[in-house]
């Protein structure tokens, strides 16, 4: 029986664990999209649930999930690609199992929340007109115009069609202007 | 509708940037994470084993109802050792994951390999087993000194696997303290009555070059008698050992030196006779060069392997069909003596590019254990008359080596 030999591809990947009780690369590549990534997911996840908590919650899921996944994934445009099916899976199961008890509360027109920051209405009113929205028009109008995937990004992320993703956005914009316009949102 | 779709979305970005996202920072949120990802493996286990006992279940109650038996054809030919042993990466944290023994046919974890010295582990790919059950393992300590990785000693051991996978005592081989070496290739006879080890640099990240050649030691494992092969500017390293001629002759594939592959070097199957007469890497015998063995400007030869007697080259080639989507890894047989294709073995189409692991035999050379894949998936399992027979982790791409 004879051996085989590795590049210096491999010994790095076998001896970085055993001289590595130090997994530097993975710690030190997750911390600099949790500190570059984080808010935008945040911010995406709000958009998709309504719910800052949620959002919040969900965020840090993706990262917990990133932890175990990272290995698999190696690179960071597939680490970030990553982040974002799970927050949109975890938005849709969240949004979904919330949806009959929050609806009324959270898109009723009129509803307010005592919050700080400027224009703090006109947020509130984005993102309930946003929850107007059925969940597929709401993730594509903000996977592409929010987290500026492109179309064929958007379809791999929600593992629809690209045919989808363009008329769901297009529609869904049309539909969003329709509710701010609604609610006078300027 | 009076807004715009521009108009709605550049709102849409200006109100969702606006959304307050208190800072967080990563080293204070991790440990809850990682807390997080540890309670749901356990949950994750616990179902997945509850699955299994229902499927289980199920497929037995299914064959009583149906009475489904596998077709005899259905069934391997081939009857492939009973157990191999899987060293695998350690994957992104934690310590290293320990070599282990599996059943070929079911899986089941047999047996660990360890080393016996305490706080050394295996060198990737450190295994060399022979006919009769015994076994060699490559040992390697390593230290931090400044800021490079290094081994700072290595020994050889052997061991003796039982009918029942499991391990009986381990035992340094008489000759087998071998010192700061990183290993770049072992092999062993038959009868595990010799051993050649090629002892590279002892920086982890350095490798054998015309520069820093690395030198082959043929050690007998009765007595100790070493013999050593320097390695040279010409051939400066050498692997994929096998011993032909009753242990007589050594064959291998080295490393030339050659424009073409300037880190890791041309490779030539090239043989030195006697094994154990030492001498210069330079002065062995040109068999063959591997490169002879590429029909068409798109094919790669991977690091090949040889079955004993040295009669036949068996080796996984990286071959692009029509187009760089249609690339496929082949495993075929080859004469030693004239390169010319046998047989091909096995074919595995991978896409858009491809994943290479790696090949290996049992000692007889006739049952080849494959790990290759598109990108990022590759399969882990046996060749038996064209099919690849999976193996259990069925996801070869932490596997760092198998050998039965």
């Amino acid at each position: 029986m004879a051996a085989t030999w590795r590049a210096v591809r491999d010994t790095e990947l076998y001896m970085s664990g055993i001289v590595g009780s130090e997994p530097v690369a993975r710690d030190e590549a997750i911390a600099v999209l949790w500190q570059q990534q984080r808010s935008q997911l945040v911010r995406l996840a709000v958009g998709l649930t309504g719910d800052r908590d949620a959002a919040e919650e969900i965020v840090q899921e993706a990262f917990a999930a990133l932890l175990g996944r990272w290995r698999f994934l190696r690179e960071v445009s597939a680490a970030q690609a990553y982040l974002q099916r799970v927050v949109v899976n975890q938005a849709r199961a969240r949004w979904r199992a919330r949806r009959r008890t929050h609806v009324v509360a959270t898109v009723l027109p009129g509803r307010r929340e005592q919050t700080d920051g400027p224009d703090v209405d006109a947020q509130l009113d984005m993102l309930t007109a946003l929850g107007r929205l059925p969940w597929s028009k709401r993730a594509c109008v903000l996977l592409r115009y929010y987290a500026d995937l492109s179309e064929a990004q958007t379809a791999a992320v929600l593992g629809i069609s690209v045919g989808t993703v363009k008329s769901q956005t297009a529609k869904g914009l049309r539909q969003l202007a329709a509710v701010i316009d609604e609610q006078g949102v300027r | 509708m009076t807004m715009s779709p521009e108009d709605v979305a550049r709102r849409l970005r200006a109100e969702l940037d606006a959304v307050p996202v208190p800072e967080r920072p990563w080293a204070a949120v991790r440990p809850a994470l990682v807390r997080r990802r540890a309670s749901r493996r356990v949950m994750e286990a616990a179902a997945a084993a509850a699955a299994v006992v229902l499927i289980a279940g199920l497929s037995v109650a299914a064959a009583r109802v149906f009475g489904a038996i596998p077709a005899p054809g259905a069934m391997p030919r081939a009857h492939p050792p009973r157990y191999y042993m899987q060293q695998s990466y350690p994957g992104t944290s934690g310590p290293p994951k320990p070599v282990v023994v599996r059943a070929t046919a079911t899986g089941r974890i047999t047996a660990t390999v360890s080393c016996p010295q305490p706080g050394t582990q295996i060198a990737p790919q450190g295994i060399a087993a022979t006919s009769n059950r015994l076994f060699f393992i490559d040992c390697q300590k390593i230290h931090k000194v400044s800021a490079k990785y290094t081994v700072s000693r290595s020994w050889l051991y052997q061991a003796r696997l039982t009918g029942s996978g499991q391990i009986s005592g381990y035992s340094l081989v008489p000759g087998g303290v071998l010192g700061p070496h990183r290993l770049e290739g072992i092999g062993a006879t038959l009868d595990g009555s010799e051993v050649a080890v090629t002892l590279g640099p002892s920086a982890l990240y350095e490798f054998s070059s015309p520069s820093a050649p690395a030198d082959v030691l043929v050690l007998n494992t009765k007595t100790g008698a070493r013999a050593i092969w320097h390695g040279g500017p010409k051939v400066f390293s050498a692997g994929d050992f096998t011993f032909t001629g009753n242990g007589r002759e050594l064959e291998f594939v080295g490393a030339a030196r050659c424009p073409q592959a300037k880190r890791f070097g041309c490779k030539e199957l090239r043989a030195v006779s006697p094994a154990t007469a030492g001498g210069r890497l330079d002065s062995s015998r040109l068999l063959l060069r591997l490169s002879a063995l590429a029909r068409s400007h798109g094919e790669y030869i991977e690091p090949a392997i040889i079955t004993t007697g040295g009669s036949t080259l068996t080796a996984a080639v990286q071959r692009n069909q029509n187009s760089v989507s249609s690339q496929s890894i082949w495993v075929i047989q080859y004469s030693a003596a004239t390169g010319r294709l046998l047989r091909v073995l096995y074919r595995l189409p991978t896409g858009n590019g491809f994943s290479y692991q790696f090949l290996s035999s049992d000692p007889t050379g006739r049952h080849l254990l494959f790990n290759a894949g598109p990108p990022s998936r590759t399969v882990n399992g046996w060749i038996d008359h064209g099919q690849l027979i999976r193996l259990k982790p069925a996801n070869g791409n932490y596997i760092a080596y198998e050998t039965w």
